[in-house]
């Protein structure tokens, strides 16, 4: 798909406890595609995942596309150790920009206000974010097979805004990857725990939403 | 999802049986809530707290979505 200019994408990544490690690490992959998109990206990571620093770089660079990982609520997402990032009450700094957030329940109320507040998208979860993860393989979380089940259908939405997909279709995507994942858990190779995994495949697809205009592109 | 009465016998036992079955070394984030192994998820089902609350919840919602058949909806 051919594109007229390359975009900015930032992207938050907090790492102090087991599920921001994990999104840390899980979101390398996107970086690097939008690297070999020609995308700019702007890294917020670890203490510089705070408010502040992400305020000011998104009011600064004007992102075409926002991927927040953290933990959430209905209205609000927490940075690095738990510093608020995101919220119903600075919602408006993401005018212009689609907005990708991997927290738990940001979709029922600051996705709504992103929107109000002129994001021309926000792709988001209703619910709880469900991770399973081999507790062998913590300190490694790119070779955890379990989490990785979770992990490629949420990094799919996001692969596919930087390859320029619409935020509908770019959630789509996502949850066709993780009907393909129920797939093989339910196959006859399924690893040990794969009604559980399968559980928290199926709950994150259920529950993600795409709020504002699904024709939206960065 | 927080909101629901009381955990049931009849689901304590439903969910218990299921989390028996899970591999020791399995983890399971619930976002904020912290991390579990299925040995203290059982607690928090037996004990219906919060944390038990949002698991089994969550559990139910994936069952009746096998049962109605709209699993890959």
């Amino acid at each position: 798909m051919a594109r007229s200019t390359n975009k900015t994408l930032l992207i938050t990544r907090p790492n102090y406890d087991i599920v921001t490690n994990y999104f840390y690490y899980w979101s390398k992959q996107i970086i690097e595609e939008a690297q070999r998109q020609g995308h700019a990206v702007l890294d917020i990571s670890e203490d510089r995942a705070n408010g502040k620093e992400f305020t000011g770089r998104v009011a600064k660079m004007k992102p075409e596309l926002i991927v927040v990982n953290g933990h959430g609520n209905g209205s609000l997402i927490v940075g690095h150790d738990q510093r608020p990032l995101l919220s119903t009450t600075n919602a408006d700094v993401s005018e212009g920009s689609i907005v990708y957030a991997r927290a738990c329940e940001s979709a029922q109320a600051l996705g709504p206000a992103c929107v109000r507040s002129g994001a021309k998208a926000y792709i988001g979860y209703a619910q709880p974010f469900w991770l399973c993860f081999d507790r062998t393989s913590m300190h490694r979380p790119l070779e955890d097979k379990r989490a990785g089940y979770v992990m490629i259908p949420s990094n799919q939405a996001i692969l596919s805004l930087v390859k320029g997909n619409t935020a509908g279709e770019a959630s789509q995507r996502s949850k066709e990857a993780s009907r393909k994942m129920m797939t093989k858990l339910m196959s006859s190779d399924a690893p040990e725990g794969a009604s559980q995994i399968l559980s928290c495949v199926w709950t994150n697809m259920h529950f993600q939403q795409c709020l504002g205009d699904a024709s939206g592109t960065i | 999802m927080n909101t629901a009465p009381a955990i049931s016998d009849d689901i304590k036992r439903l969910i218990l049986a299921r989390l028996d079955v899970l591999p020791p070394d399995m983890g399971i984030a619930i976002g904020g809530e912290g991390e579990f192994t299925p040995t203290q998820l059982k607690q928090h089902v037996q004990e219906g707290d919060r944390v038990g609350q949002m698991y089994a919840e969550m559990q139910l919602a994936f069952l009746r979505s096998l049962k109605d058949g709209s699993l890959y909806e």
